[in-house]
């Protein structure tokens, strides 16, 4: 569906309701790209069963897990998505540190701005080596 | 984004924001409640703490990204000051902060609880005006009731002039504002109640307003004021109008306002820094008050924000320091204060404090306090650069920015040109047709030049009736043709003054830094080499009879 240098699923996580649905509209509806959500890890692990993600953005914090443990549950299976985005809150735990995770191209700041999430997630998401 | 949305989407939208607009109210009240807890128990136990941090960071989170920036504003500072205290660990955090965490709280609860679905930046309940979503090409601004010369010189400038009166005015002051470069309104236009609540927006979204028409009185410059302007222009040409909107607009648009922020206590400082570069303000935390001579030449605010309470030197005193010094007397001044401190807060505001704020002090208050004042700094200091007559820089201001922009030059290895330009035979041009006419005549060179500067060029007053222009990336090549464009402009120009039409010319020098051996010299003594080179050019343009450009000689 995506045009050429798109991911070609993206699954997001996060346990805020009100947040997975407009990331999702933003990245769907808005951002043309293909998309599924999860609330929790055994959704996310259930959703990536399902449809085989290449790009996954992920909530830092979700509920009393910590995304990047959810994550690597994430890039453990097979297929392996193939890069993660963290999202977190401003200020938040360091950017630098979550850059270092395996795979992850980026870190966006919460709140996001739905018109142009979209735009970021396809930039970052082509900065991947 | 509702144009962009198909209705299956935006339906959908609605509903999220619909579901969190109703949830939002409870999860406001459990914050005020639980930070209100915290604070009477000393900041402990440590999990309620852990669970409040995850409700505030939840919040501050969507609210946002569902288009309430107020409450995100209030919850994203409330978050950072928990997660600093839950950092600093042990000891009992002092009243100010405490003090600070409530009126957080209780911001982020009321905003909660007063959510409507229209109100989210997302799902607006007017149609929003025309022009968001669409991209139209060019910067936009917006004519409310203006000649329609005006509209013809911004399509000059390449500015896209869209006449919005009827949208704005009829939607009313609720509509979001799209993304415009400027507006400009004749004060005619801008009498009704409408007109004036929807200006209000247009003010407070930071974007330029100019107010032209109107009698020149001091009534219209009241209502003018009223209204927001930036400048009120009462009888300037379309052409004049539109150049100096450029000039705010360039001015705005340059660089982020900066803000100098003087604070020894850590924690406070971390959260209201924070607060600030969230809001787009360029900011630098001060811990040393003796250190704020330097940092005023290094950092250069728009405006200082100033803790009445410093130790050992206390805010009047470092704003004394401050208004002492010849080059800072007139930089705004904003302090916080405890609130019963009237004692502490006349003495500030006798020692030149601008605006006091008593503290705790609202997130988007603190904001829009320091925006208005570094505004009206920046604009301060812009207009003690530049002659009012002209525009132009004035040669000291001039003088410092070629030097400037030579060292720059030298770091970079970019080229730089510098152009010179005199009017021929003044002397005789005035004995002619009266001192006025030079006035007359130095305004239209001005206008002419300042119309072809791009972003980094700047022009100025040079010795006597000189205008230099500094063009930085330019060769000396680019700079021949500007200068071309411009004298022919001028030549082709006619004045009417009582006596009849006057005519004059302009001679030109141009002169440049390129390649290497440049870079040899110190900057002064480049600078210096640049200025002979461009005055001996402008000596042989008036030799071969005026009316032409010549080109300098190579750097040595």
């Amino acid at each position: 569906m995506g045009a050429r240098g798109d991911p070609e699923h993206v699954l997001i996580v996060d346990d805020d309701p009100a947040l997975r649905a407009v990331a999702e509209i933003a990245l769907g509806e808005l951002g043309g790209l293909r998309v599924s959500v999860a609330g929790d890890e055994a959704e996310a692990r259930a959703r990536a069963a399902e449809c085989n993600p290449d790009l996954v953005v992920m909530d830092l914090v979700l509920d009393e897990v910590d995304g990047r443990d959810v994550w690597r549950i994430l890039a453990a299976r097979t297929p392996p998505p193939e890069a993660v985005i963290f999202l977190t809150a401003a200020g938040g735990v360091e950017r630098e540190a979550l850059r270092a995770e395996p795979h992850c191209v980026g870190v966006l700041t919460k709140p996001f701005d739905p018109l142009t999430l979209a735009d970021v997630v396809r930039a970052l998401w082509r900065s991947r080596s | 984004m509702n144009e962009r949305l198909d209705p299956a989407a935006w339906l959908r939208l609605r509903e999220t924001v619909a579901g969190f607009v109703a949830t939002a109210p409870a999860q406001g009240s459990e914050v005020a409640e639980l930070a209100a807890q915290l604070a009477a128990q000393g900041w402990q136990p440590r999990d309620v703490c852990l669970r409040l941090q995850r409700m505030v960071h939840r919040l501050a989170g969507s609210a946002g990204s569902l288009g309430y920036a107020d409450l995100s504003l209030a919850a994203v500072a409330l978050e950072r000051l928990i997660r600093a205290l839950d950092e600093e660990g042990g000891g009992l955090p002092s009243g100010v902060v405490l003090e600070q965490v409530a009126l957080l709280a209780g911001v982020v609860a009321e905003t909660a609880s007063a959510l409507a679905v229209n109100d989210s930046a997302l799902c607006p309940g007017r149609p929003r005006l025309a022009c968001v979503g669409i991209d139209l090409g060019a910067p936009v601004v917006l004519t409310v009731g203006v000649d329609p010369d005006i509209e013809r010189a911004l399509r000059d400038v390449g500015l896209l002039a869209l006449d919005g009166g009827e949208m704005a005015l009829e939607d009313g002051a609720a509509d979001p504002l799209p993304p415009l470069a400027g507006v400009i309104v004749s004060l005619e236009a801008a009498g009704d109640p409408d007109a004036r609540a929807w200006l209000k927006g247009v003010g407070q979204a930071g974007i330029p307003l100019l107010v032209v028409g109107g009698a020149d009185t001091f009534l219209g410059r009241v209502r003018a004021h009223r209204l927001g302007a930036d400048v009120y222009l009462p009888q300037a040409s379309a052409e004049e109008a539109v150049d100096r909107l450029v000039q705010i607009i360039g001015e705005g648009g340059q660089e982020p306002l900066r803000v100098l922020m003087i604070e020894d206590d850590p924690l406070m400082g971390g959260l209201v820094s924070g607060v600030l570069v969230d809001a787009g303000l360029e900011t630098e935390l001060l811990v040393q008050p003796e250190a704020v001579l330097d940092r005023l030449e290094a950092f250069e605010p728009d405006v200082l924000l100033v803790n009445l309470g410093l130790r050992p030197y206390d805010g009047a005193e470092v704003t004394a320091v401050v208004r002492g010094a010849p080059a800072w007397g007139g930089v705004p001044i904003v302090a916080l204060a405890e609130p019963r401190q009237t004692a502490v807060k006349r003495a500030a505001l006798i020692a030149g404090v601008d605006l006091v704020l008593s503290r705790p002090v609202r997130p988007d208050v603190l904001v829009t306090a320091l925006r208005e004042q570094g505004r009206r700094g920046r604009r301060a200091r812009e207009a003690h650069r530049h002659e009012t007559e002209t525009g132009l820089l004035t040669a000291e201001a001039m003088h410092e920015q070629l030097h400037r922009e030579v060292a720059r030059a030298q770091r970079s290895g970019v080229p730089l040109a510098v152009v010179l330009l005199d009017i021929d035979r003044l002397r005789a041009l005035l004995l002619t047709h009266g001192p006025r006419a030079g006035g007359v005549v130095m305004r239209l060179v001005a206008l002419s030049v300042r119309r072809r500067l791009r972003g980094t060029d700047v022009a100025g007053r040079c010795c006597g009736s000189a205008v230099a222009m500094i063009l930085p990336g330019a060769t000396v090549t680019q700079a021949m043709k500007v200068v071309d464009t411009i004298l022919a402009e001028i030549h082709a120009s006619r004045v009417m003054m009582l006596e009849g039409a006057l005519t004059f010319t302009v001679s030109a020098g141009v002169a440049g830094l390129e390649g290497q051996g440049v870079s040899l010299l110190d900057a002064m003594a480049a600078t210096r080499d640049l200025m002979t080179r461009a005055e001996e050019a402008l000596s042989e343009a008036r030799r071969r009879g005026g009316a032409c450009v010549v080109q300098g000689s190579l750097p040595p």
